[in-house]
């Protein structure tokens, strides 16, 4: 995998595409490679003079309305996913129904001169700023996978978790659809919850189940479960309800394997054990 | 920043108190709690464990990391506070407050090498 991002439909001949900061230089040197070869007639214009803010909670979207005055007519019935750009008096706004937190919410972006004004017009209202300690926990919560942790070039989407992005059913080719179809995978992606005491799951420790050995990619404590939890790439076959063991330091610890998302809308999805 | 000046401290953050018994009782200083954030783990010796002088004996996990604490002293560990261990949250509230071990020392003396509350203080300021 190259990267994980978001598409955007605006027009039939028009797209927004949202990538990682950390993959852009890489994400657009491959599209501009495919565009050479296959789409000469396609434009690629990377917006290096937007900036982006996530507004994320149930409150989320009425306070954007509330600051910033004449958004909500366009956007009231935005779907999730689905993105509109409106005018306003910081000029065009891209305002998108989606997020990186499991929560409702608005991701809006501006021209970056613009930014720190939006800021402060959404903390006038009540909007508190969050840093990257709350996006880890709510993004893990969310069951979101995190690219360079979680996935990266070595692995395939298929043992990411994100076979629903890569629709290997559908009739339409795509690029890479023939290889994924020639690799099908032997390791998924799935949740786990820690349930001896002994401390946190966390990247890089080793799980051990009946069909062999995983490890885990991404673990937090989640205030929402007030539990551990984590994402691990383990062997197939290996299923929600089961038991597996993580080596924490120098002790084996049970662990339940669930379904992912642990949580929505700040309200645990993990059944009781 | 509190550091209590009846306390003595070392330099990986542990706080120091002597009791009447010539046992000592130690924790973890305000500076370290705030570093770690909030806990949700602790690791607690076991009683009549013998440890050496900075022998890692304990640990405390927040959502962001895990901390080995380190014996101050040479000795025997003579009490370990069950309740913090069940509540680690409680160290973030009160960090002078909520111990985790005492011990019995080898050496008593040698409690006067450890940091005072400004030599610690000192030591934090570079952090």
């Amino acid at each position: 995998m190259i990267d994980d991002l978001i598409v955007y439909f605006l027009r039939e001949d028009f797209f927004r595409i949202v990538v990682n900061a950390g993959t852009a230089d890489k994400d657009i040197a491959w599209l501009r490679g495919l565009l050479a070869t296959r789409a000469r007639k396609l434009s690629l214009e990377p917006r290096t003079d937007l900036a982006m803010i996530a507004v994320q909670g149930p409150q989320a979207r009425a306070k954007v309305w509330r600051a910033l005055r004449g958004t909500e007519a366009a956007t009231a019935a935005l779907k999730p996913f689905v993105a509109k750009r409106v005018d306003s008096e910081w000029g065009e706004l891209f305002i998108a129904r989606t997020g990186y937190t499991g929560e409702d919410g608005f991701e809006v972006a501006v021209t970056g001169t613009k930014a720190a004004e939006l800021w402060r017009a959404l903390a006038a209202v009540g909007v508190r700023p969050a840093g990257l300690g709350a996006r880890d926990t709510l993004r893990l919560e969310a069951g979101m996978n995190l690219y360079g942790q979680d996935m990266d070039e070595n692995v395939s989407p298929l043992e990411s978790g994100l076979a629903w992005t890569v629709d290997l059913a559908s009739p339409r080719d795509f690029v890479g659809k023939a290889a994924l179809v020639d690799h099908p995978s032997s390791r998924q992606l799935i949740g786990l919850v820690l349930v001896d005491k002994g401390g946190v799951l966390r990247a890089h420790q080793t799980v051990r189940t009946d069909r062999g050995d995983g490890e885990i990619t991404s673990g937090t404590f989640s205030p929402t479960l007030n539990q551990s939890i984590a994402l691990a790439r383990l062997p197939t076959g290996v299923a929600p309800g089961e038991m597996v063991r993580v080596l924490v330091r120098d002790r084996e610890l049970a662990a339940r394997v669930v379904k992912l998302p642990f949580a929505r809308n700040g309200k645990s999805l993990v059944p009781p054990a | 920043m509190n550091i209590p000046a009846n306390l003595r401290y070392t330099a990986s953050h542990e706080w120091v108190r002597s009791e009447a018994d010539g046992t000592v009782t130690i924790g973890i200083t305000d500076h370290a709690q705030g570093a770690l954030g909030d806990l949700v783990y602790l690791e607690l010796p076991e009683v009549g464990r013998k440890v050496a002088a900075a022998e890692a004996c304990a640990v405390v996990e927040s959502v962001k990391a895990a901390s080995d604490i380190y014996a101050p002293l040479a000795g025997e560990i003579t009490g370990v506070n069950k309740p913090v261990a069940e509540a680690p949250e409680q160290v973030n509230k009160d960090p002078y407050g909520a111990w985790l071990f005492k011990l019995r020392p080898v050496e008593p003396s040698a409690i006067a090498n450890l940091l005072d509350a400004r030599a610690y203080e000192a030591s934090i300021g570079d952090e």
